[in-house]
């Protein structure tokens, strides 16, 4: 089956409801006509991902700055542009090999057939971007997916509402849009209205509420999903640590992109004997990453509206604020806010924070700590800081979560060798590097028969005599007994070999008695 | 000795016979055996596994008398097919469990240097295995030992429509594994199943129909619990004009009556190329028939029974929704359905419509290939598509121009045998896959880890605000992977 020339433009322009059947169908026309099968074809998509992001670089970070506020070049550009090109950049140069069939050898059972494992595309895919990191968190689950030769629609968040404008102007200027579609202004209705389709994979980034909702409508259509969802994300200070040093790497987190992110450090569970150290550290630091007044710092970020701003500022009163607590609902500014005794019952400790304010809880030892975090959700991610090997093992062997980090925060995002997923309520399913690819395809199991010979064993009529035969090829057995056979075959080869070559095999074995000491 | 106390308090997770209203307790208990650490050691594992081969090998006569009273199978396809394939998968996680559950150190790139990047393979906790009655052995013990070498607490539900396979195993099973982590039930039915979708698992494993297997999955869904669906669906089977026929015959028939059809990749219904062509597979089909079975295959015992009344009675109504030129004979009470051939199937009857699921093959004649892929493009997913071609062209594009679990070419069944091969479906005919180390992977959580260096003199001070220009700049040089393209230069 050929490129259909008659394959028409998933859709031109803004897509309502009522679009949206005509839009998925459209999508599914172009996979079943080929568009997205050759490697061609891909290559060129990921070449133009590349180029869209690397030539639009001032354009996506002022639009990333307007939605998330005076958040630093520094931020935007190494997560939003450089994360992403770097994925895009390993996609391209491995796309080749990653598409190829992988082969699974032989085996007695089906002899002499010869068996793979595909990588088919499954068809349309559906990638739903969140607010926090509005670029990366849509540009590498839609590089995935074209990479595994799907169409995908695309649809971004209007809570990033320029950066959503600006991303759709771009994705329809750069890319094939006979298998993308974009969209960025709808709501909750639109989403809903999406979720009512049926596509072949659903990718969806952002809160474990709604990742609920998207998991109860792809299983209605038993589509298979990747959630990465969030959580409260715990840290364990021990008391054999660097107080400093700690301080340093959880500000440095936490305080990243003002808090906003799916990995950070949610709370911390401080040992009894460095609390009140940790604390006076966590003020100096901050201190010195952002000066006396962080809202005039221009490293410092802000929250995404005036709404979140004030959910985070009433969060000041359920603990004792030890630093910041204060907010400019406005200005969508709140500072960086550390507080102590935080009331265990209250949403401070109940709901996921998503903002920079730090609750410590004392805990007398890491096994308390392991109690603590043991009753709760499991999260995206956990982190231990400790010099003690054995309280890092325990903690680690005792804990799940999706990933973790010992002594460091977050980088784990930023190595495609890891996969990037959750476990539990904080999600399923991974990516990164080529989990990416991976995550999109489906695995089948191919195998190749031969037609000259036939081996009678397995036909009916059975009889005992041909069921001990068989039962000795299917057991297993027969691989080993056949391995060792070929052992003393091989064995049996070299021994004839050297006899009939023995003057060289005497030659040999003189030139090595004279370089070896005897 | 404080864990070992610890352990040795453990509740057994049941106590005989489970009731629906005890399911939440159970659920709880192996819960409490999961978080005391009884199931993560490599000892515990491999004992588990080695005691279900031990079953296997020590009782095997029983599990053949157990499956024959079910499905009326020759000992030869249950030792092949059921005994076989699981001491198989045992085998090969004794031999590789050790290496499987070691944490794989990764590269580390500039972003997470001089820290060290690793992948864990945890367990996901408490995990609920369905099994069905058609291959009531492999498809509970498979998954069963996967589950346990990932080193989760299992409840295991075999299906109560084997009743004498899924008793035997409850009762030998129960005698040799670990009690505390290990629950077993088999007799309960659609009811059991709603309580089981009430609780809260870490991972569910579903192996049965479509219809059930979505309402295993909104169950999941409600709780975000992460599921593998092996279902079913319609296998086509292409035949094109090239291929020889006899050949063909030979392996589709073989491959329709094992079990008695009741395979969920068994070959549903066949597309050929050209009525000719159909007329000779006919013929064809009754000779490997007759050779297979003889002329009266209700007196031979190399063929099987239906599984029960009910499914006999619904497989002797599908006769008349086509033209029988073969069999056509069933007696219900005896759970006798003769291998029986259909030409000219009606295409909105449960013949055409429905999963066969027994001895009856729809014969369908069709102009081309092309036509033939898009007959079954136009339906849902299989679990298995096969195509007998000696062309190597057309091999290609339907195996490009498709999609299904697994595809063979000019061969059927085999695919599970090779436990390097993925083992699942697509789309309705299911999601994840296993056998071999899948099955290890399926249950295993990887969780990326990173260790990072405590020495202050190690620690980049690039990352931290206040942010500066010249920062910014090498911070975009080094994100960009300039580094490592440098290097690589």
């Amino acid at each position: 089956m050929s490129q259909s020339k008659y394959t028409t433009l998933s859709h031109s322009g803004k897509i309502k409801d009522a679009d949206l059947p005509a839009v998925v169908q459209r999508l599914r026309d172009a996979f079943h006509a080929g568009v997205t099968r050759s490697y061609e074809w891909r290559l060129q998509q990921l070449k133009q991902l590349y180029k869209m992001l690397d030539e639009n670089r001032r354009l996506i970070i002022d639009a990333v700055r307007a939605d998330l506020g005076k958040q630093s070049d520094m931020e935007i550009n190494s997560s939003e542009i450089n994360a992403p090109l770097v994925e895009i950049e390993e996609a391209i140069a491995h796309l080749a090999d990653w598409m190829k069939p992988e082969s699974a050898g032989m085996n007695l059972a089906s002899f002499p057939a010869t068996n793979w494992i595909y990588k088919d595309p499954l068809g349309v895919v559906l990638v739903v971007a969140p607010w926090n990191f509005p670029v990366n968190l849509a540009v590498v689950p839609l590089m995935g997916a074209i990479a595994a030769g799907n169409c995908a629609f695309l649809k971004l968040s209007r809570h990033s509402s320029q950066t959503a404008k600006t991303l759709e102007k771009l994705v329809l200027e750069y890319l094939d849009m006979r298998a993308i579609a974009v969209e960025g202004d709808g709501g909750a209705a639109f989403i809903t209205s999406l979720l009512k389709e049926k596509y072949d994979h659903i990718f969806f980034t952002g809160s474990v509420a709604v990742g609920k909702i998207v998991y109860e409508a792809a299983a209605k259509h038993l589509t298979p999903v990747t959630l990465e969802l969030g959580g409260k994300n715990p840290c364990y200070v021990d008391r054999d640590v660097d107080v400093r040093l700690v301080a340093k790497r959880l500000a440095w987190a936490k305080f990243f992109n003002c808090g906003q992110v799916c990995i950070t450090a949610d709370y911390v569970l401080a040992h009894t004997d460095i609390h009140d150290q940790l604390v006076e550290a966590l003020k100096l630091q901050i201190r010195e990453f952002f000066g006396s007044d962080p809202k005039k710092s221009e490293s410092y970020a802000r929250i995404i509206s005036k709404d979140h701003a004030k959910r985070l500022s009433d969060l000041f009163k359920m603990g004792n604020v030890e630093c910041g607590g204060e907010a400019d609902v406005e200005e969508r500014y709140v500072a960086p806010t550390v507080i102590t005794n935080p009331k265990l019952d209250s949403l401070l400790m109940q709901d996921e924070i998503f903002g920079p304010v730090l609750p410590i809880v004392k805990v007398d030892s890491h096994e308390a700590a392991i109690q603590f975090v043991k009753d709760r959700p499991l999260p995206l991610a956990l982190y231990v800081h400790t010099r003690n090997s054995q309280v890092e093992k325990d903690v680690l062997a005792r804990t799940r979560s999706g990933a973790a980090g010992v002594n460091d925060h977050i980088v784990h995002f930023l190595n495609s060798e890891l996969p990037f997923g959750g476990v539990g309520e904080s999600g399923l399913g991974a990516y990164h590097g080529k989990l990416s690819f991976e995550t999109f395809v489906h695995r089948r199991a191919v195998v190749k028969q031969s037609t000259w010979f036939d081996i009678p064993l397995r036909y009916a009529p059975y009889s005992n005599g041909r069921a001990r035969i068989v039962n000795f090829v299917t057991s297993g057995m027969a691989g080993k007994v056949l391995t060792r056979l070929g052992y003393v075959l091989a064995g049996a080869a070299l021994a004839v070999v050297l006899q009939k070559n023995q003057e060289q095999v005497q030659q040999v074995v003189d030139m090595l008695r004279s370089h070896l000491p005897m | 000795e404080i864990a070992l106390t610890l352990l040795m308090s453990l509740p057994l997770s049941h106590e005989g016979k489970i009731a629906n209203a005890d399911i939440p307790a159970v659920r709880q208990r192996l819960t409490k055996a999961f978080l005391s650490n009884v199931t993560k050691s490599y000892e515990w594992r491999k004992a588990q596994v080695e005691a279900v081969l031990g079953v296997l090998t020590n009782h095997k006569q029983d599990i053949i008398d157990a499956v024959h009273k079910d499905l009326g199978r020759h000992a030869f396809e249950i030792i092949t097919s059921e005994i076989n394939v699981c001491k198989v998968e045992c085998e090969t996680i004794l031999a590789h469990l050790a290496d499987w559950m070691k944490p794989e150190r990764v590269p580390s790139n500039l972003a997470t240097l001089p820290g060290t990047s690793w992948v864990y393979r945890d367990p996901f906790g408490v995990v609920l295995i369905v099994s069905p009655w058609n291959y009531p052995v492999q498809l509970s013990l498979v998954p069963l030992v996967g589950a346990l070498a990932a080193g989760n607490a299992v409840y295991l539900k075999l299906s109560r429509h084997s009743p004498h396979t899924s008793s035997c195993l409850e009762r030998l099973l129960l005698n040799v594994l670990d009690r505390r982590a290990i629950a077993i039930e088999s007799e309960g039915g659609a009811s059991t199943i709603t309580a089981l979708n009430q609780e809260q698992w870490d991972y569910v494993f579903f192996t049965g129909s479509v219809s059930v297997g979505r309402i295993v999955y909104e169950a999941a869904a409600k709780h975000l619990t992460p599921v593998t669906l092996e279902l079913g669906g319609k296998n086509p089977c292409i035949v094109d004009s090239t291929i020889d026929l006899a050949l063909a015959a030979k392996r589709i028939a073989w491959a329709k009556f094992f079990n008695c059809g009741q395979t969920c990749i068994t070959v549903d219904y066949i597309l050929v190329v050209g009525e000719a062509r159909r007329n000779e597979l006919v013929r064809h089909l009754k000779t490997w028939i007759t050779s297979f079975y003889g002329w009266n295959p209700r007196l031979s015992d190399s063929y099987g029974n239906i599984v029960s009344v009910d499914h006999a009675k619904r497989l002797e109504g599908l006769f008349s929704m086509g033209n029988v030129v073969h069999g056509g004979i069933a007696i219900p009470e005896e759970r006798y359905v003769a291998p029986t051939l259909i030409t000219n199937p009606r295409l909105d009857t449960p013949l055409m419509q429905d999963e066969v699921f027994g001895p009856i093959i729809p014969i369908i004649v069709v102009k081309s290939v092309d036509e033939a892929i898009e007959f079954v493009n136009a339906r849902p997913h299989a679990l298995a598509l096969y195509a007998f071609s000696a062309d190597e062209e057309v091999q290609s594009r339907i195996l490009r121009d498709t999609r299904s679990g697994a595809a063979l070419v000019n061969e059927c069944l085999l695919h599970p045998s090779n436990h390097h091969l993925p083992f699942g479906g697509v789309g309705a005919s299911g999601l994840g896959n296993y056998h071999g180390e899948r099955s290890f992977k399926t249950f295993t959580h990887e969780r990326a880890v990173i260790h990072q260096t405590t020495q202050w003199w190690l620690d980049v001070p690039l990352r931290y605000p206040p942010y500066s220009n010249l920062m910014t700049k090498v911070a975009d040089f080094i994100t960009a992977g300039g580094f490592e393209k440098l290097a690589a230069r």
